[in-house]
């Protein structure tokens, strides 16, 4: 059997590509369900040479270790772990395969990297303009839009005045000096969850006005502008799709099954909020006690929302395999033995998942029940995994407030 | 002496039956070769010739875009609407024994939900009539109306075009990779093959390797999904090389049925409908409880901190 390297939906991409260059609509290829702006990279395809996107998406994904390298510095790690925390990235067998295989996840990986870098740096204004953009190509970093706000509030401090807090990494490993300015995390933002209208007040900052106000802009003018030029279709199967997406065929998801015994009918409203308080939980529960380490936020955040999504894909996982050097560092969880039994856990389900998958689709056996549990097993392994990522993390800010802050005399500082 | 004679008289007459029986078997097989090429020809209905403008590619794709339906087996009335004139009418008759197809063989190869049907059939050719043939370039055309529960994969087949495997294809009607069958809706593949009739023989033999893709079929107490193909269409699409009309004639040899019943079926599992209470309530709760466990260690892990720090 023929096994293609290329990912099919590099042939979509391509095709699309070639109806733009003729001033057609990319959405006229079926199962193109992306932004417009994709096909429009992917112009050179035709021009240069049919690998022009490979070679963008492959330099996006070097771009990404660049990106990681600089965040790590910025936030003071030791060149050794930095390296090795960058290496991970790009010696990751997974994610350098996306690149080269056709498939644009680098390149939203580069972009949500270059806006932490940009909000590390104060710059809000272009860190808004970036979010505004990768939330019009790919829907899902709008769960990172409450992290940015409350991190850019809980600076209290205008751009030039960012205090960027020193990480504290893991001891045992070069510098001893360097070791544990252990910060009191701070319990403030934990309260408010209880305290609602604190929580709008010192919301309403400066700065992340400016980031909700510019990024939103952003996303509503590419929006309405492709929605000018293209019309419904673009809103149905670029924006659309995403959000009411139910496949029932066969994926990782724990839904799947679910979702296949109940496509002759429409699901009911109850079913559709059911399925997605699980998410909702979660997702508030770690922006609010975590938000303050931004990347580890991030991390948890992406890892929870592909686990509890109703539809789970092999490229989704590249969303937080950006985010995982980012933490590395802050962990005391060795590779031997908790570094590899979670590494094993993970790669075992997901393997598991993968042979009553191919039972099912190649040797045409009737095994549902047998992939469900297995995809059960998957969300346990997922879950077990976050457990012990949350319980060995050395919690440190990216911002330490300025003294003018509220909340600054929770913060303390031992040398 | 008498005894050799005997035997002698005795292994006369059995050579002289043998003799016989294989005269006999000699004008029988003769008899029954073109005995045969008739019997398959035999005809549900006369030749029918439907003649389009050379430039309409797909004799499917003409009809879907007429009617917004899949072409059924109604060759006739397509004859009938599309109308004949004097040439097409003289062809008709002209065709009369010309070719056939006999011995027409289906299975399906393969496992799973990818597999491909293959169609082994002969096309016949009258030996008096190849001048006919040599005036003209033919395809031979396979219509294959395919269930709802199987799609073929429009790219797939653009990419067999590419590697010659066929002259040309198209797939009509619904196209969706990626609906199950409840949603979904009929579809048929147009296959245009080469005849190798140039090369004088009387007989060529064609297969047709089309890759097909089950779709989720609706749910089942059995489990498993049977999905029944039907017979296909065989055509011909003749272009005169002598005139100068720009007009391709589809000719439907009358193809009796009745040869082969070749019941091909294809099991595909499928979701048990018993299994939805279990399986949703399951689900739901496995997802609740990995979510608590998640905020509950979250909220743990900052009152430890609290304590630790105070």
């Amino acid at each position: 059997m023929e096994v293609r390297y290329t990912d099919i939906d590099y042939f979509v991409f391509s095709d699309a590509a070639a109806l733009v260059a003729t001033g057609k609509s990319p959405f006229e290829r079926s199962t193109y369900r992306y932004s417009p702006l994709l096909a429009f990279l992917l112009i050179p395809n035709l021009i240069l040479h049919q690998s022009w996107g490979k070679l963008l998406f492959s330099s996006a994904d070097l771009l990404v270790g660049l990106f990681v390298d600089i965040i790590l510095k910025l936030r003071s790690v030791p060149e050794t772990l930095r390296l090795l925390s960058v290496a991970v990235w790009l010696f990751n067998p997974f994610t350098f395969t996306i690149g080269t295989r056709g498939n644009c996840e680098p390149i939203v990986c580069a972009m949500i990297l270059w806006i932490i870098i940009c909000i590390m740096n104060g710059k809000v204004i272009q860190a808004a303009f970036w979010y505004g953009l990768v939330v019009h190509f790919r829907i899902y970093p709008i769960i990172y839009a409450l992290p940015f706000v409350l991190v850019l509030n809980n600076q209290h401090a205008r751009p030039r005045e960012c205090i960027l807090k020193k990480g504290s990494p893991r001891s045992g490993v070069t510098d001893p000096s360097s070791r544990a300015r252990v910060v009191k995390p701070s319990t403030t933002s934990w309260k408010q969850l209880f305290c609602p209208w604190d929580l709008l007040r010192s919301n309403i900052t400066i700065n992340s006005f400016l980031f909700g106000l510019i990024s939103g802009s952003i996303f509503f003018f590419c929006t309405a502008l492709f929605f000018k030029l293209y019309g419904w279709e673009f809103l149905n199967e670029g924006l659309l799709y995403h959000l009411t997406r139910t496949d029932p065929r066969h994926n990782f998801s724990i839904y799947f099954y679910h979702i296949y015994l109940h496509h002759q009918h429409k699901f009911s409203l109850v079913e559709k909020l059911i399925s997605f308080l699980p998410q909702l939980m979660v997702q508030l529960a770690l922006i609010f006690r975590f938000a303050a380490d931004l990347p580890f936020c991030l991390f948890l955040q992406t890892v929870a929302f592909v686990a509890f999504n109703k539809v789970i894909t092999a490229q989704y996982f590249v969303w937080f395999f950006c985010l995982l050097p980012l933490i590395l560092p802050w962990s005391s969880m060795k590779l031997k033995w908790k570094g590899l039994i979670c590494i094993s856990l993970w790669m075992g389900s997901q393997l598991h998942w993968l042979l009553w998958g191919y039972i099912l689709e190649f040797k045409g056996q009737n095994v549902f029940i047998q992939l469900w549990l297995a995809s059960l097993l998957f969300l346990a392994a997922n879950t077990v995994i976050l457990l012990m990522v949350i319980h060995h993390h050395k919690f440190s800010r990216v911002f330490s407030p300025s003294l003018s802050a509220p909340d600054s005399t929770d913060t303390k500082k031992l040398d | 002496m008498l005894l050799n004679a005997a035997n002698f008289s005795s292994s006369i007459l059995f050579w002289r039956s043998k003799v016989f029986l294989f005269l006999l078997w000699g004008i029988v097989s003769l008899k029954v070769d073109s005995f045969v090429l008739q019997n398959d020809v035999k005809r549900s209905h006369p030749n029918i010739v439907i003649e389009l403008p050379c430039s309409q590619k797909y004799l499917t794709g003409y009809f879907y875009e007429k009617h917004g339906q899949i072409l059924e087996s109604d060759f006739h009335g397509l004859a009938q609407e599309v109308g004949s004139d004097e040439l097409s009418r003289s062809l008709v008759h002209s065709l009369k024994d010309v070719f056939g197809f006999s011995e027409l063989n289906r299975h399906l190869i393969g496992e799973g939900s990818h597999r491909s049907l293959v169609t082994n059939f002969k096309l016949n050719i009258k030996p008096n009539d190849m001048s006919w043939l040599n005036n003209h370039y033919c395809q031979v055309v396979v219509i294959e109306r395919l269930p709802i529960g199987v799609f073929a994969d429009p790219f797939e087949l653009q990419h067999l075009v590419e590697h010659q495997v066929f002259l040309d294809v198209a797939v009509i009607g619904d196209t969706n990779l990626e609906l199950p069958s409840a949603l979904s809706n009929k579809s048929v593949v147009e296959v245009h093959m080469n005849t190798t009739h140039n090369v004088l023989s009387r007989q060529s033999e064609i297969t047709v390797e089309l890759p097909l893709h089950a779709r989720y079929p609706p749910l089942d107490v059995a489990g498993y999904s049977k999905i029944e193909f039907n017979q296909p269409d065989l055509l011909m699409r003749c272009k005169s090389q002598v005139t100068q009309r720009d007009f391709c004639s589809w000719i439907l040899t009358g193809w009796s049925d009745d040869t082969h019943k070749n019941g091909i079926f294809w099991l595909v599992p499928c979701g048990n409908m018993e299994h939805t209470t279990l399986v949703s309530s399951i689900t739901f709760i496995s997802a609740l409880v990995s979510a608590l466990l998640i905020v509950l260690s979250v909220i743990c892990r900052s009152t430890n901190e609290d304590m630790k720090n105070s």
